[in-house]
């Protein structure tokens, strides 16, 4: 997946949830949305206009009302002001009393129109307005009714002043024209002093007037509490009412004036709150205007709403949300793995384009792991090509360097600014050898060759030291590079990751690294690289030391290290060509240790092996430059001389040889005497090739072996001759069954204590008709090589049994036959089966025959040999140990093996009376197995001296030339029909003395 | 017999009252009110009793101190109708404390109608006052408008909006100002059994609307009724609100029902007599024929009158400038969450002979105590 952040996202604020899945539904969403918002700005739109309409409608009619109202009022106000003057002007009571319910109507509506005016209106000026019109109503009211009562009064003054007057003028005193003048001027005071002042002069005019006044005194002394009216004593005095009407003209004009000053304040307080209702119309204006203005913003905030929606519908939505997205993808496949583009945010889509992307997104990721396989697939084929290449230097035997520099060189290519390396564990297990390092600074390679492990030895020591990997990421910095910083900054090495190179086995072959100039840290693939690189170098590595190992030893002999036949023959060759080539002569010496054998059965073969390690280093410090020792196998080994003047040479070398190995060998813990036999072939003289110098060589080591131990011979014409009948001997060996070629001859056995022939043993002899007699001792090991032995052996049984039944029927009872028996008899087919059935063909007693076999026979399957030893034990024939004293001479044989008798062997007999060591070994083995209860048969006596000491040393039986040679059958048949002594009787008399002293 | 019964449901009290008051005025059964309890009322008394509260110049005996008036407040004065006088000089009291306080007044008038009323207290609610005064304006029937007042924490102090002094109880009215109507309604009608030596001819003016009203009716009809000379001629229920319609013919027929036996209109409130004036003038009748005594409120038209001895004999005047001020002192106390000074203001009556102290040059009774000055020293303004 990929892991780019997008540039858009679905916003934080508005969740998921209530998106629509598809992109049709998020069109409708949108596209209701636009159109519910455009609805409400068109509608908020109407509804401002109306609102504004309506409210300036109302706020101009409001106004024009009280606007009017107010007008109304001046107007109303100024209406009963002129009523009132009206009211006042006018004498009629009639005209009063209409012009008074003029005012009534007027302030009625008055009241109204200030009603109007007040009304649902917190301004406090409307308390003043409320006040004035109460005050200037009630004031009408007032001045109404004292106008009211003032015209009353003028009346009655008017009738009282015409009564008094009628009155006066019928009295028709003499003061009466004066006192009417008087009354008639009354009507002219306008002060209560005028009116008093008259009064008196009325009073002092006649007495008639004065009682007339007398009438109305009190109520003229007590002046009405009432300013409204005339107190009712008083309305028939003219003087009182004259000033009532004088006292109410003043309140009148009193109230008329208050009235005039309230109309004024009427007027002012209607100016008032039309200025009021013009600030609050200004006011309310102004309010509209900002209503309106906060509604055009509503307006326009919608609109802007809708516009930006539109604009986001169209450009985020669309331009973002789809085609940016659109675009995305198809940018995302165009630029796929530019990795700038992510659709991370794309593929959580829920609607189509999501779907898309997901699609787009799998496929790609599909491709993409399509690719990185097909890469993979690549990068392995490369691998493979590589590492074939690689593994076929290697199956090719292509040199190690050669192979180990590829390998690196193929790492190196597979990767930016590394440099490879590969240290070879040294065999000491603890130094770096040079492995290759084609690309590093051959200084640096020099300056690490050969570094000793260890636990803070760069990355590569290190490696090998803990046996992991060591990845150092920065050489500078890590503690493990301390002692190699310097010389990594010299060649500009700055990080190395080292990792072991193992066998198979897991045992530690070297080391492989990757070298770079910067700091770094192996990634998956580099680790990989190196675990690839390693297990190929491990390969090559084992490779070639395997081949190492094949080489050395097809052409070595494993224990020693000396090279072996196949080498020694590589070598011979070029040595004669040399040889040829210069001039100068050349030896061979063949080298076989005597009595080996008898080291390997006494010591075991570790021991015997170690003996002939040693003698190999003693021969190798013999050999000098140039020369080859080889070992051939067993105890033989050649020892090739080059550039000899002549044999005397090479004698010389045989004779260092003998003496280097006189030395005592000391094999842990004991201390061994070996000595050998060399025979010795020159070149040109004994041969001109190889073959024939090692034959020859071989021929001279046999005579050597033939001359008695711990001596050389050189190679001879006549040796040559002999050697060569082998071959020849094995063709005719064939045949000489069937051709009746072999002959039996037998030799006396003597019993020392009866001095007579007790027993014979049977030899085989060979007679060619062209190579005349043979040696048994050439033949029968011949025959014993080609099988053969099996069908001679049991001829000669059956013959031998055959001829003593004869003998026996000839008249010599009690006469023992003695057959020898090959070990390879025993190898397949049933002794004791054969035993028996020669016996039964012959009918001879078992008693009469006696088996003889080599210790060495005995030792090749102890189990089986054992068994028939057995069987044959228990039918009577007796069993006899050949050549005693040779082999291992092991006495657990004598105990284990049903055994009757030793025959000592002749080396022994012909050194007793010469050695006394073999004088001590002979009588030894004489007194053990007569301990054993084993009978003795010394061979080989030849003299008497001899027969004298097995006689001495209680031996059983005698054999040997001083009795007789081996004769044939018409020879024995002779020597039995003498029947005579074989011993000196004083030998018998010892003999037999010895005998009862052991008895005693 | 021309007692209208107002067919409001939602005034069970009032229509109670207005039964009560039938009674009465039909002259036919016995009723035992307070005043006929206390026995026949002597003329001697009643002089002595119109000589006291006549009397001028009385000392300042409401409160010393108070607290410190902040300012900034914005006070809704919601008037039951601005063409009462009563209320109108209430209002020019409050008015000029406020200019004193630094407080915002805003005046709402009700019209007198059930309608106005409701969308009077809605409009001052809505103004998100700090305090209401409510004017001339029953309390306990418009206890639910008042409701939302409360709950909002708006002290309310009202002027006449109950039958009593004091905080009015189911109300969130903390304090009542006014005189005690009682007192008031007594005065009154002592006033005309004084002038008429006991033989007056009375017809009594009320608004069963207003339990204030009832009260004072009921008062005065009472002490009228224990005046054996006197004839309580009828007691007649007119709205206030509905007197500038009505009180012209009411007063016609009057007239010409009772004649010269009617010599005295007492009245809950000065405003009928503003209406009843121009068909008095127009009968011709002199105003010593019939007098005219206010049981309350004092107003500068009543003033005007008495000042000019047309009709108008006398009004028991309530103090309104100096209530206004008082009202304004209650709820400044409220404001500082403390107890109302439950200030009531003695009873006085304003004659032709006395109009010419306290106030009365300005046609109002305004006590030459000195209170603006007490008020302005504590509110330290």
């Amino acid at each position: 997946m990929l892991s780019i952040s997008h540039r858009w996202r679905v916003p934080a604020w508005l969740p998921s949830a209530w998106l629509p899945r598809s992109l049709r539904g998020q069109f409708m969403l949108a596209l209701s949305i636009l159109s519910a918002l455009m609805l409400a700005g068109g509608l908020a739109a109407v509804y401002a206009l109306r609102t504004s309409s309506d409210a300036t409608h109302q706020l101009t009619q409001v106004r024009l009302s009280r606007m009017q109202a107010a007008q109304d009022m001046v107007e109303r106000t100024l209406l009963i002001e002129r009523e009132t003057e009206r009211l006042l002007s006018t004498a009629s009571l009639p005209r009063v009393q209409l012009s008074y319910a003029a005012i009534v109507e007027q302030t009625t509506v008055l009241d109204r129109v200030i009603a109007g005016l007040a009304v649902a209106h917190d301004d406090v000026g409307v308390l003043d307005l409320y006040q004035a019109s109460q005050l200037f109503r009630n004031t009408a009211n007032v001045v109404a009714q004292l106008r009211e009562s003032e015209l009353k009064t003028d009346q009655m003054f008017t009738q009282l002043q015409l009564n008094w007057i009628g009155n006066l003028e019928a009295d028709g005193g003499k003061d009466a024209p004066s006192l009417v003048l008087l009354l008639y001027s009354l009507q002219g005071a306008d002060s209560r002093a005028a009116v008093d002042k008259l009064r008196t002069e009325f009073a002092h005019l006649s007495p008639l007037a004065r009682a007339r006044l007398d009438g109305a005194r009190s109520a003229l002394a007590t002046p009405s509490s009432s300013s409204a009216g005339v107190a009712a004593a008083d309305r028939h005095d003219p003087f009182a009412v004259r000033l009532a009407q004088i006292q109410q003209r003043e309140v009148l004009a009193r109230y008329h004036e208050q009235l005039s000053s309230q109309a004024e304040a009427m007027v002012a307080a209607a100016r008032v709150r039309s200025e009021f209702f013009d600030g609050d119309y200004r006011a309310a204006v102004q309010r509209l205007v900002e209503a309106s203005s906060h509604q055009q913003n509503w307006v326009l905030t919608l609109l802007a709403t809708s516009l930006l929606f539109a604009w986001l519908v169209v450009g985020v939505f669309l331009g973002r949300h789809l085609l940016g997205r659109l675009q995305h993808v198809s940018r995302y496949l165009q630029w796929h793995g530019s990795a700038d583009t992510p659709l991370e945010e794309l593929v959580r889509g829920r609607d189509e384009i999501g779907d898309m992307a997901r699609a787009v997104d799998r496929f790609l990721s599909d491709r993409a792991q399509l690719q990185s396989r097909t890469t993979e697939l690549f990068l392995t084929k490369q691998h493979l090509v590589e590492q074939g290449q690689v593994l076929e230097m290697i199956a090719a035997g292509k040199p190690l360097a050669d192979i180990l520099d590829r390998l690196t060189l193929s790492i190196e290519a597979q990767l930016e600014g590394i440099q490879g390396s590969i240290l070879l564990l040294d065999l000491d297990g603890l130094h770096l050898r040079h492995g290759a390092g084609p690309s590093l600074p051959p200084a640096y390679v020099r300056a690490i060759d050969g570094v000793r492990i260890g636990p803070k030895v760069g990355s590569c020591g290190t490696s090998v030291y803990r046996r992991e990997a060591v990845i150092v990421s920065d050489v500078q910095a890590d503690p493990l590079w301390e002692d190699y910083r310097e010389l990594a900054d010299l060649h500009g090495l700055r990080s190395c990751w080292s990792a072991p190179i193992l066998s198979h086995q897991g045992t530690v072959l070297g080391t492989f690294a990757m070298y770079s100039a910067t700091v770094r840290t192996p990634g998956a693939g580099e680790r990989k690289l190196i675990e690839l690189a390693t297990r190929i170098a491990g390969i090559a590595i084992e490779r070639h030391r395997s081949e190492e190992r094949i080489r050395h030893m097809a052409y070595h002999d494993e224990l020693t290290g000396l090279p072996n036949r196949l080498l020694l023959n590589d070598r011979l060759t070029q040595a004669l060509m040399q040889a040829r080539r210069t001039g100068r002569s050349m030896a061979l010496l063949f080298v076989d240790l005597d009595g080996f054998k008898f080291i390997n059965d006494s010591f075991g073969h570790a021991v015997g092996d170690a003996v002939l390690v040693a003698v190999a280093e003693r021969l190798a410090s013999v050999a000098k430059e140039g020369d080859t020792v080889a070992r051939l196998g067993g105890d033989e080994f050649v020892l090739m001389l080059l550039d000899l003047d002549g044999g005397d040479d090479a004698v010389g070398v045989a004779q260092q040889v003998l003496s280097a190995l006189a030395l005592p060998l000391r094999i842990e813990p004991r201390s061994l005497h070996v000595s050998a036999s060399i025979g010795i072939s020159v070149y040109p003289g004994d041969g001109s090739d190889s073959e024939t110098l090692l034959r020859h060589a071989d021929v001279a080591l046999y005579r050597a072996k033939q001359q008695g131990r711990n001596g050389y011979q050189c190679y001879t014409e006549s040796m040559g001759q002999e050697a060569r009948s082998d071959t020849e001997l094995r063709a005719a060996l064939q045949h000489a069954l069937q051709e009746r070629q072999f002959e039996l001859y037998y030799q006396p056995q003597i019993d020392l204590r009866t001095g007579r022939m007790s027993a014979m043993e049977a030899l085989v002899r060979w007679r060619h008709p062209e190579l005349g007699a043979v040696s048994p001792a050439r033949f029968i090991p011949l025959a014993e090589e080609t099988g053969l032995i099996v069908p001679i052996g049991e001829w000669v049984l059956r013959s031998a049994c055959a001829q003593l039944k004869a003998w026996h029927e000839a008249g010599h009872p009690g006469l023992v036959v003695a057959v020898n028996l090959s070990a390879r008899q025993f190898q397949g087919q049933d002794v004791a089966k054969l035993v028996r059935r020669v016996l039964a063909d012959c009918a001879l007693p078992a008693g009469c025959l006696e088996l003889e076999l080599t210790e060495s026979a005995l030792m090749l399957d102890t189990g089986s040999i054992l068994q028939t030893l057995i069987e044959l034990k228990a039918m009577g024939v007796g069993l006899a140990l050949d050549d005693f004293g040779t082999g291992y001479s092991s006495l657990s044989h004598l105990r284990r093996f049903p055994i009757d008798a030793i025959k000592v062997d002749q080396s022994f007999t012909f050194d007793v009376t010469i050695s006394e060591e073999a004088a001590s070994i002979t009588r030894a083995i004489i007194a053990m197995a007569r301990s054993l209860g084993v009978k003795t048969v010394a061979e080989g006596v030849e003299t008497e001296a001899q027969l004298r000491f097995m006689a001495a040393h209680r031996c059983d039986s005698v054999q040997g030339y001083y009795f007789s040679r081996p004769l044939p059958v018409a020879d024995m048949s002779a020597l039995l029909s003498e029947n005579r002594g074989w011993i000196p009787p004083d030998l018998v008399e010892s003999a037999l003395s010895a005998d009862r002293v052991l008895v005693v | 017999m021309k007692l209208k019964l107002m067919p409001r449901p939602w005034l069970a009290g009032a229509g109670r009252l207005a039964v009560a008051l039938v009674v009465v005025s039909a002259w036919v059964l016995p009723c035992a009110s307070r005043a006929e309890a206390a026995g026949p009322v002597s003329l001697a008394e009643a002089r002595r009793i119109v000589a006291e509260a006549s009397k001028h110049g009385a000392p300042w005996r409401g409160p010393q101190s108070g607290p410190q008036a902040p300012g900034g407040k914005t006070i809704a004065f919601v008037a039951e109708d601005l063409r009462n006088g009563g209320i109108v000089g209430v209002a020019q009291g409050v008015r000029e404390a406020a200019r004193i306080l630094g407080w915002k007044l805003s005046i709402v008038d009700a019209g007198g109608s059930a309608p106005g009323r409701a969308k009077a207290l809605a409009a001052a609610l809505a103004s998100a006052p700090d305090g209401l005064v409510l004017c001339g304006m029953d309390a306990l029937e418009n206890a639910p408008a008042l409701a939302p007042f409360a709950e909002r924490g708006i002290p309310v102090v009202a002027w006449h909006a109950g039958s009593s002094p004091g905080p009015i109880g189911g109300t969130p009215v903390a304090m009542n100002v006014t005189t005690d109507p009682l007192e008031v309604a007594r005065v009154t009608a002592m006033a005309a059994l004084a002038q008429s030596e006991g033989r007056a001819g009375v017809v009594i003016f009320t608004d069963s609307r207003f339990r204030i009203a009832s009260a004072k009716a009921y008062e005065m009809a009472g002490i009228v009724r224990a005046c054996w000379g006197c004839t309580l001629l009828e007691v007649r229920d007119v709205p206030l609100s509905e007197s500038d319609e009505r009180m012209p013919a009411i007063t016609q027929e009057l007239l010409q029902r009772y004649g010269k036996r009617w010599t005295h209109a007492l009245a809950i409130n000065d405003i009928y007599f503003d209406y009843a004036i121009p068909t008095l003038t127009k009968a011709g009748l002199s105003s010593e024929a019939l007098s005219l005594l206010s049981a309350g409120d004092g107003s500068a038209p009543a003033l005007l009158r008495i000042q000019a001895r047309t009709f108008q004999t006398g009004t028991v005047a309530e103090p309104l400038n100096q209530q206004g001020w008082q009202v304004l002192d209650e709820l400044n106390r409220l404001f500082a969450r403390q107890p109302v000074s439950g200030f009531v203001a003695p009873v006085h009556l304003v004659t032709a002979d006395n109009i010419a102290f306290d106030g009365g040059h300005r046609l109002q009774y305004d006590p030459d105590n000195g209170y603006r000055d007490i008020y302005r020293r504590f509110w330290k303004r």
